[in-house]
């Protein structure tokens, strides 16, 4: 293929996300019960404090051995949130929808015409030869296998998870997981995830309109602690007042919108992984960055991060493997502002 | 206490390992309650002592006879943790084992409800006991925890773990369901 000279990064470029969650509100129910939406209870966040001595690991400046002393004689006094489920119910359920918008591939903002027509010929000839087939069985698993619900799947005896279609308000169609029997860590095809898989596959490439409701109950125990997102509280301040801040909507727990969206992209198995870590897939990030570990699996060194593959891609006109143009694709559905800064 | 089993967290880019081997932790002792079985200990062979670095490290060793491990593990305790352990066969002891004390550690960490009590006992004002029991507060721990929800009482507390020095000689007795016990031991090696 001729080398593209002329073809410039464009200076705007953005896309919408194109997997578009709700916030997760949690209710409790009882397990026999969990489908009778009436006797749902909202999970309410309450304010709890203790008084515990100085437990946690301490960060390596504040090892200076005079500094500890001055930190143990401060017995620790928090103010804390904590959600839990009462005791008359066993069952959490989380409950959000989700958006599958079409165009993946398609920016929202493009400044250079040539550069967005380079792009589009690049999404078709995706579409053409691979279609969303891959990526949205590994969204679909990752919905059918409860991974959103984070902490909450840890301690679970039992969880179910129904996704409904939903049509003008009324759902067209219901498929049923029993999440812990599928793996975290490899995606399966069993046939309802097959269907499933099918129908977000054809959201994205523009044939459906797909709205999904999305309940998980999950068994827990009685009066057991469920976990909310935690707010980050920036003004120190408030801080000060109070050590764990947990997110809800109009006095009911909830899980951020954002936490959703990371947990269904989380289907990067393509990763450079030099040391064979038994790691399993990360979310899709533009550099692969893994925030609990302050790590970042695809360095632009190895050309293996998002913008070195799209310019490579475009650019260049080397087309990438195809583990990594399902990488580069689903990086465009997950959204964002890629533009080259001036 | 002549077999066991390793379970090994494995890494995970999305939880810090005290989070999963809490999780951990709290499912074996769901699973003990339910089964009420007063035959299972544990061990931390990598557990890490001191006020900087303690923690229960990634790894658990259950122990106790072939019958009752399998039993347990028929229960499907794991449900939900599959994912992130690595869980070996039903293995038997090595014959140079050792032995060790596994035990919970309980400490004064002058809470205020024993303050309150303190003063009652001895007849002084809240203000001054809880001044003497603020000295206690003070006290730093060395011993690697783990945040526990007791299944009987419904508390959630901090269960401090501390492994004693391994002797010659096994000491029988039984174990808490927490797998703990203050006097028996399990294989150490």
């Amino acid at each position: 293929m001729a080398k593209n000279d002329t073809l410039k990064t464009a200076s705007v470029l953005a896309f919408e996300r194109k997997l578009d969650p709700s916030d997760a509100l949690l209710y409790a129910s009882s397990w026999e019960k969990r489908e009778d939406e009436q006797q749902w209870q909202p999970v309410a966040v309450r304010e709890k404090s203790v008084r515990g001595t100085i437990s946690n690991r301490l960060k390596a400046k504040d090892q200076d051995p005079a500094k500890l002393d001055a930190a143990i004689e401060n017995p620790n006094l928090q103010t804390v949130d904590v959600a839990t489920l009462p005791h008359n119910a066993d069952t959490l359920v989380a409950r959000f929808s989700l958006r599958v918008l079409a165009g993946a591939g398609t920016p929202s903002a493009c400044n250079n015409a040539e550069y967005q027509a380079k792009l589009e010929q690049a999404v078709a000839e995706y579409k053409q030869a691979q279609g969303f087939g891959e990526l949205a069985h590994r969204y679909a698993n990752n919905l059918a296998n409860g991974r959103f619900l984070w902490r909450n799947r840890m301690g679970a005896e039992q969880v179910e998870v129904s996704i409904r279609q939903l049509a003008q308000g009324k759902a067209i169609k219901e498929w049923t997981f029993d999440a812990l029997s599928l793996s975290l860590r490899a995606f399966e095809d069993t046939a309802e995830l097959k269907e499933l898989a099918s129908v977000i596959a054809k959201a994205l490439a523009g044939e459906l309109h797909l709205l999904l409701e999305v309940v998980a109950y999950v068994r827990m125990g009685r009066g057991q602690e469920v976990f909310p997102s935690q707010e980050l509280i920036l003004d120190p301040e408030q801080k000060k007042k109070k050590g764990k801040t947990l997110y809800h909507v109009s006095d009911i727990a909830g899980i951020h919108s954002q936490k959703l969206g990371n947990a269904i992209r989380t289907i990067d198995t393509w990763y450079p992984n030099e040391n064979d870590e038994d790691l399993g897939p990360i979310a899709v990030e533009p550099y692969g960055s893994v925030t609990t570990q302050g790590k970042a699996y695809r360095q632009p060194k190895q050309k293996a991060d998002f913008y070195s593959l799209l310019d490579n891609w475009m650019i260049k006109d080397q087309v990438p493997s195809k583990e990594d143009q399902h990488f580069v694709m689903a990086t465009l559905i997950r959204g964002g502002v890629f533009g080259e800064a001036g | 206490m002549d077999h066991y089993i390793d379970i090994r967290l494995r890494p995970d880019p999305d939880f810090p390992e005290p989070m999963l081997m809490g999780a951990l932790y709290n499912k074996l002792h769901r699973a003990l309650f339910d089964l009420e079985a007063n035959g299972i200990g544990v061990s931390f062979p990598l557990c890490k002592h001191g006020v900087r670095a303690r923690t229960l490290g990634v790894h658990l060793r259950l122990h106790s006879t072939q019958a009752s491990l399998e039993q347990l593990m028929a229960s499907n305790w794991l449900a939900g943790m599959r994912d992130h352990v690595s869980v070996s066969d039903v293995l038997v002891v090595p014959n140079h084992a050792k032995h060790i004390n596994v035990a919970r550690k309980q400490f004064n960490t002058g809470s205020l409800s024993r303050a309150k009590r303190y003063a009652k006992r001895h007849d002084i004002s809240e203000e001054a006991a809880r001044q003497i029991y603020a000295k206690v507060a003070e006290k730093r721990i060395e011993l690697p925890f783990v945040q526990i929800n007791s299944r009987s009482t419904h508390q959630r507390f901090a269960l401090f773990i501390e492994h004693r020095k391994p002797q010659e000689e096994p000491v029988a007795g039984t174990f808490n369901h927490y797998g703990l016990s203050n006097n028996a031991t399990v294989p150490c090696f």
